[in-house]
């Protein structure tokens, strides 16, 4: 089963690592995040890097359900937000969504 | 007008002159060749002697010492026809100088354009390899379905999508997909509700040495979690 992808999770978990931010900017083929991680301060400055965006292939959102039924008001808000990834995407970074509940 | 082709020839001969020099062109030679090109005598046209001061007066001169062979009849194209104006790298020479009635050169209208779409894909990227290279990077057991190839293809083209699957059809296929075909460098962030979505797909992907450095980096909850 040995595959040839580098893969990382970013939560409150991980991200205490130091290593683990370098390897998003410059090696990681894929990264898995929340929607509270991708806005977050600290990952908002690597949006702003160019190094990062022009590694980006495209953004998944996965279960995008979510945006509807947990967006609302209290429960994960931030999920309604995802919206400002555009400002930093542009219109070269494609946007995928997927969901199984729709 | 007049001053400004003169300075023209000057240039044009400077350059000339130079050439001939740097490429240790026998003048001498090569004047009485082109004399005998132009059924002319001696070292005495203007074309390529390089006399870049006085170009007139070397016309004339030429002109007058011109003894025997031919009076009447100049055979030498430049005398008869100024020589024309040197074009500037690209010879535009015959394109016609624009007017006011000159249609201009237009763009597309960037409204009507797509943005962001590319329109050249990167060679490696048929439709085949796209079905083919997961499958041997995944070791795969099953080949990807057709919704599947396409939709990647779209990815990578740069349209944006939203594709609903049913569980189990394979939608994380996609965006492995995309991770393996984007090449080196390249990087894919997925975005997931809960860690837990998270950790079993990277546990889907990652191979078993990998796994023992990621459970390396969780916390000790987590190690707790996935002893028991």
């Amino acid at each position: 089963m040995a595959k040839g992808i580098e893969v990382i999770v970013l939560n409150e978990d991980t991200t205490k690592t130091a290593d683990l931010w370098k390897s998003v900017r410059t090696t990681a083929a894929m990264v898995y995040m929340s929607p509270e991680m991708a806005l977050s301060k600290s990952f908002q400055k690597l949006w702003k890097e160019s190094q990062l965006r022009n590694r980006l292939t495209a953004v998944v959102v996965d279960e995008v359900h979510c945006i509807d039924e947990w967006g609302d008001d209290d429960f994960r808000p931030l999920y309604r937000k995802l919206n400002t990834l555009r400002n930093y995407t542009g219109y070269e970074i494609p946007i995928v969504t997927c969901t199984a509940t729709a | 007008m007049i001053w400004r082709q003169g300075t023209v020839y000057f240039v044009q001969w400077n350059i000339n002159y130079n050439l001939t020099k740097f490429f240790n062109v026998d003048h001498a030679r090569c004047d009485k060749m082109s004399a005998s090109n132009h059924g002319l005598v001696g070292p005495s046209n203007p074309a390529t002697t390089p006399h870049p001061s006085t170009p007139s007066k070397s016309r004339r001169g030429s002109n007058a010492s011109q003894g025997p062979p031919t009076p009447h009849r100049d055979r030498s194209p430049s005398f008869r026809t100024p020589p024309s104006t040197p074009s500037r790298g690209i010879n535009r020479s015959n394109a016609p100088l624009p007017t006011p009635a000159t249609p201009r050169q237009r763009k597309d209208n960037a409204l009507l354009r797509l943005h962001g779409i590319k329109t050249r894909m990167p060679g490696n990227l048929s439709l085949d390899s796209i079905r083919t290279r997961p499958i041997a990077e995944l070791s795969l057991l099953y080949t990807p379905d057709d919704w599947q190839v396409h939709l990647i293809r779209r990815i990578f083209q740069g349209y944006d999508s939203i594709f609903c699957a049913g569980t189990g059809y394979g939608k994380s296929l996609v965006f492995e997909g995309l991770a393996i075909l984007g090449g080196a460098g390249k990087l894919v962030i997925v975005i997931s509700p809960l860690k837990a979505l998270e950790r079993d797909q990277v546990c889907y992907l990652l191979s078993n040495f990998q796994l023992l450095k990621f459970y390396g980096r969780q916390s000790k909850l987590w190690r707790r979690v996935l002893k028991s």
